[in-house]
């Protein structure tokens, strides 16, 4: 076990010095597969084997769907529209901030590509029309980004679904909750925050219902392709006409016609481009993907997920205390690793321990989801905050403070409330799918 | 005139691999998509469908990872440059061993693919409609692995000569799900 342990210390070191994820685990396999005497011929099948699923193609396919719709000016419309409904309450258009990224959460099920896609547009907008502070509205943007994991789809839940056997429908609706929850939360932050910015604008007047009515009405009309989405992708999904990879290429098909034909943002060019920046995206994870099923599976080999079961239990056998302690090793997992490794790397190593301690494997998918995506602004690693400083325009001293408000007082209490309180990730999945989708897979 | 065909030479790999990206993105969403019509308006599922996506999603997932590795788009999670603001040349030594542990990797990976292809041929089934021989999937990373040590050895060669000017550029982009 030490040395598994001296092989997690390397691998947290060479994520840390720059060395890329995907070539750090695969340095840690080639050192386990050494010490452990295992041939690697015999486990690049196993990563293969692993990898031909229709589940994970799923990942690929939101992907492709993201990058057009952003190309295709999507998220103009969207943002209009929000802000044609909520700009006329005090923090308005930081409210719009976090509907824009759980709705464009709900299309893309990437917070890298809310970010890319809402911030570049609303931070201008945020700082120089409205006056908020630069460095708070990169935060504020960068905080909301991470609901599009929680939203779905989610690749997070994709994942989790993938490595643990469990329904990835029922996954998706199990982020729901806690997703719209950390909206509200950040809306409810937002409206305290404007009254500590004195240089924020007051929200726009009222004029009269029928202008108001008459607004939303065009906005509304002009993104209802865009609205549309998420409603087809969830749609399908939940009223079980597709599985989540078929919904995720009727988006792609979907999206390419809305692209080129109605919002007109695509060309050929533009078209190409987009299918190529997503394809370059796709490798990389997918590469990271295959080393990571190695080492996950001599990791299983060396019966370390028991392992780290028995160890937790061994300190308490309290449900409780076990969740806080799940809670915390996430926590830390999430200062030093990416959403996709630390869900490649935690969701195995705890899932015997959760099992043991009847927790269902859907408000498992929940917990972990929303402790990751903490994970993303919480330094040092605290990918999401560098992505969003540089969209952003801002410097890291200048946002941090601000960000880690953002994870104490927005992040904190939902994973909490979302460890603690099963209901609200289980409601959903029971309503939608019976009582029988909270019984473990295996 | 030198010049011109090493830029062809340089350029042919790289386009070929844009080309195979955006027709196999397409191809993916078009049969995956078909699948879902042909279940729901011909009530015919296509059941050879699957076969032939699993069949050339690795050759999408590597071409995207060689692609991704000439971009310099891996996903990396470094915080030496916070801590190394000002330290150009200690940022360039980590850029150079990071590129270097690659370029390794990589090397010792195309042998491991080349006995896992042969073994493949051997031992592996073909599928059940289309009688695709599934070694030809795996065959994919034997095209991934050199293809990447030659861009990881490029950016070997770059990293060192800026740590000679004293200068540092950033290797790769950061990025997250």
């Amino acid at each position: 076990m030490l040395i598994i342990g001296l092989c997690l210390g390397l691998l947290i070191i060479l994520f840390l010095s720059g060395v890329p994820i995907a070539f750090s685990f695969a340095l840690v396999v080639v050192l386990m597969a050494s010490i452990f005497g295992y041939d690697l011929r015999f486990l690049l099948p196993y990563a293969f084997e692993r990898m031909s699923s229709m589940i994970i193609l799923s990942i690929p396919l939101f992907i492709i769907a993201g990058h057009i719709m952003e190309k295709g000016n999507i998220t103009r419309y969207l943002i209009n529209f929000i802000d044609s409904l909520v700009s006329r309450v005090r923090g308005g258009m930081g409210a719009v901030t976090a509907i824009a990224s759980g709705i464009f959460g709900a299309i893309s099920g990437s917070a890298a590509a809310a970010i890319s896609c809402i911030g570049s547009i609303i931070i201008p907008r945020l700082v120089e029309e409205e006056g908020y502070p630069r460095g708070y509205a990169t935060s504020l943007a960068t905080a909301s980004a991470g609901l599009a994991l929680l939203i779905p789809p989610s690749f997070s839940m994709i994942l989790y679904g993938w490595l643990t056997y469990t329904s990835v429908t029922a996954c998706f609706l199990a982020g729901s909750l806690p997703g719209v929850l950390l909206m509200f939360v950040f809306i409810i932050i937002n409206w305290i925050m404007v009254g500590r910015y004195p240089t924020i604008k007051k929200p726009r007047p009222w004029v009269s219902v029928k202008h108001t009515g008459s607004e939303v009405f065009h906005t509304g009309w002009r993104a209802f392709p865009a609205l549309l989405m998420p409603i087809l992708i969830l749609g399908t999904i939940y009223g079980g006409v597709a599985t989540p990879t078929e919904a995720a290429a009727v988006a792609v098909i979907y999206a390419i016609p809305v692209g080129f034909f109605i919002y007109r943002g695509l060309t050929k060019r533009t078209f190409a481009n987009a299918l190529i920046e997503s394809s370059t995206t796709i490798g990389a994870v997918m590469v990271m993907l295959f080393f990571a099923m190695i080492m996950g599976r001599m990791m299983v080999m060396e019966n370390v997920p028991q392992a780290v079961a028995n160890f937790l239990l061994s300190i308490s056998e309290n449900k409780y205390i076990i969740l806080l302690l799940v809670n915390i090793l996430l926590f830390l997992s999430g200062m030093f690793m990416d959403d996709i490794a630390g869900m490649i790397i935690m969701a195995p190593l705890l899932y015997p321990v959760i099992k043991q301690i009847g927790v269902s494997s859907v408000h498992f998918s929940a917990i972990i989801t929303s402790n990751l995506t903490m994970g993303l602004m919480t330094p040092p690693m605290a990918p999401l905050v560098f992505l969003g400083q540089l969209i952003g325009k801002t410097t890291f001293p200048d946002m941090i403070k601000t960000s880690l408000m953002f994870v104490f007082l927005g992040y904190l209490p939902v994973v909490l409330i979302t460890t603690y309180w099963a209901p609200l990730s289980e409601f959903l999945p029971v309503l939608v799918l019976g009582e029988k989708i909270l019984i473990p897979a295996y | 005139m030198l010049n011109k065909v090493a830029r062809i030479i340089w350029e042919a790999p790289l386009s070929i691999q844009r080309v195979v990206m955006v027709v196999l993105a397409v191809f993916l969403s078009v049969m995956v998509g078909a699948e879902v019509a042909a279940r729901y308006y011909v009530y015919q599922p296509i059941l050879w469908v699957e076969e032939i996506i699993l069949f050339v999603v690795f050759w999408f997932y590597f071409t995207g990872a060689v692609y991704a590795t000439y971009k310099r788009r891996h996903i990396v999670g470094g915080v030496t440059h916070l801590f190394l603001k000002n330290k150009p040349r200690a940022l360039g030594s980590f850029r150079i061993m990071a590129a270097l542990i690659s370029l390794g990797l990589c090397c010792l990976f195309i042998v491991l693919s080349y006995s896992l292809f042969i073994y493949s041929l051997k031992v592996d089934p073909k599928t059940i409609h289309l009688m695709l021989h599934s070694s030809y999937a795996r065959l994919s990373l034997l095209f991934t692995f050199p293809l990447m040590a030659f861009y990881f050895l490029i950016e070997l060669i770059g990293a060192i000569r800026d740590l000679a000017r004293g200068v540092y550029t950033s290797s790769a982009s950061g990025s997250t799900s």
